[in-house]
């Protein structure tokens, strides 16, 4: 007769699919409310237009990483972002750094032509550390908002369920593609053709053949899709429910307070001109140093 | 009868494979946006951004459902790229132009997006590459400056920039695409003759 037998040892540990990868399923914030993840977004996106002090930005930025660390997600999923993160240092660089705008008083380095001016060197660093900031915030999002996340999250701030399955879907067919068009790159190598080693031209001219069969993938996928969804009686027009349910807890609360508090408080501090790339420590230490400098006037 | 004349008899309405293209078309163009990341120069501006195609091809094939995943992928996709959604919002102009004006142009002068006469090829270059990027590269360039990216000195050289980096997959890819899979795309039940359906 069949009984129930213990075994022991241990049991490894589980790891959830995000929007960005996995993250380990007992870190604390992977449990938090949809809403009070799909606020950290909110955040970021005020944040990108108050966080205009240096220091504060610097602040956030080692916050963010903490949080990263403390949650259980790998700092590697920030690597991903190197190249926008590079993109952008390129374009502060060459906006303020090179050519330099109408800014300047206070040189501090001149080479021939090129001057580097205090005020020039604190703008670019402040704007640059803001998104810094910002990324690394969207980047702890993403690496927490799972797919039911985002169509349950739209689902509690009010979206007809549909509509948030509609941008559920989104998400799920960008990963599907993604599968697809790892595929092509595999068939493009079996074949001989690596565009990583090709030049600009040729490289430009192969995306075609990538983009061909995306193509022709989508528009069979859109029939199979479509089919399905009105076959079980998909519209638009219904009402809404939710998927699951999901309560606020505590932690929930502390976040959005604390998420809400800091908004009020730094747009305060952006509207009475507190928080200004000009009222920098740093800024201050580099006028001083360009009275030293030498380079004229 | 261009493609675009309703046979007669015929009716459309627009149904879930339209709900269904949208998607599809916003994770193409999502996807299509990281991938023309390789020749990034700052950010927003590639010398080749090939998710252009996927907002003109989509406008002029899918109307209306195309323009609003031109519009809406670039959210999505900056998004999963860390871009806050305050930056993606003010790209928002500058995407509706990419998209809108050659899904209009098409529809309003009866172009056939198979490009078959010299006409339709003037046409296209008119309206898929020249005036859509153009203002596409202002409106962006001008976004990129309220946020503080951009200084005045080298404002014109962004908008060139993005404007070049949107002209190049317009040609090399956009055309041929347009040309190669009209005539499969305009017998799908998905093809919109009118903004809807």
């Amino acid at each position: 007769m069949a009984s129930l037998v213990e075994i022991g040892g241990n049991s490894r540990t589980r790891n959830v699919r995000t929007i960005t990868g996995y993250v380990d399923s007992t870190s604390t914030l992977l449990n938090l409310n949809p809403v009070t993840k799909l606020s950290l977004l909110v955040f970021a996106a005020f944040y990108t237009l108050l966080g205009n002090l240096l220091e504060l930005n610097l602040l956030v930025v080692f916050m963010v990483l903490a949080i990263f660390k403390a949650s259980k997600i790998r700092l590697g999923a920030v690597t991903n972002y190197l190249r926008v993160l590079l993109g952008f240092l390129l374009i502060i660089v060459l906006s303020y750094f090179f050519v330099g705008g109408t800014l300047g008083r206070n040189p501090l380095i001149c080479v021939g032509f090129l001057r580097l001016y205090a005020e020039n060197l604190v703008v670019g660093l402040t704007i640059y550390s803001k998104i810094l900031a910002t990324v690394l915030i969207v980047v702890l999002a993403l690496s927490l908002i799972t797919v039911r996340d985002v169509i349950n999250g739209l689902s509690i701030l009010g979206i007809n369920l549909r509509a948030a399955l509609v941008v559920g879907l989104v998400f799920k067919f960008m990963y599907y593609l993604q599968l697809k068009l790892e595929e092509i790159k595999l068939g493009e190598l079996s074949r001989g053709l690596e565009i990583s080693r090709s030049n600009f031209f040729k490289r430009a001219s192969l995306f075609f053949h990538r983009l061909l069969p995306l193509f022709s993938i989508t528009l069979m996928k859109i029939d199979e899709v479509s089919d399905v969804l009105e076959l079980r009686g998909f519209n638009l027009a219904g009402g809404r429910g939710l998927l699951d349910e999901v309560s606020f807890r505590f932690i929930d609360l502390l976040i959005l307070s604390i998420i809400v508090s800091s908004i009020s408080l730094i747009t305060y501090f952006s509207l009475t001109g507190v928080l200004n790339p000009l009222s920098s420590l740093v800024y201050e230490i580099l006028v001083s140093y360009s009275v030293i400098s030498g380079c004229p006037v | 009868m261009s493609v675009w004349d309703l046979r007669e008899g015929e009716v459309r309405s627009w149904g879930v494979v339209h709900v269904v293209v949208f998607v599809f078309l916003t994770a193409l163009g999502a996807l299509s946006a990281t991938l023309s990341s390789f020749l990034q120069v700052g950010y927003g501006v590639s010398w080749f951004y090939l998710a252009v195609v996927v907002q003109v091809v989509g406008g002029i094939w899918f109307g209306l459902w195309g323009v609003l995943a031109g519009v809406f992928f670039p959210i999505i996709g900056d998004l999963v790229g860390g871009i806050p959604i305050s930056i993606s919002l003010s790209l928002l102009p500058a995407n509706l132009v990419q998209s809108l004006i050659p899904a209009t142009y098409f529809r309003f002068f009866r172009v056939d997006p198979a490009l078959r006469r010299l006409s339709d090829w003037v046409h296209f270059a008119l309206s898929c590459v020249i005036m859509n990027n153009l203002l596409g590269a202002f409106l962006g360039a001008s976004a990129m400056s309220a946020w503080g990216f951009v200084t005045s000195d080298i404002y014109f050289a962004v908008m060139i920039s993005w404007f070049v980096g949107n002209v190049v997959p317009m040609l090399v890819v956009g055309a041929p695409l347009l040309k190669g899979l009209t005539p499969v795309i305009v017998s799908h039940r998905a093809f919109c003759k009118r903004w809807l359906a």
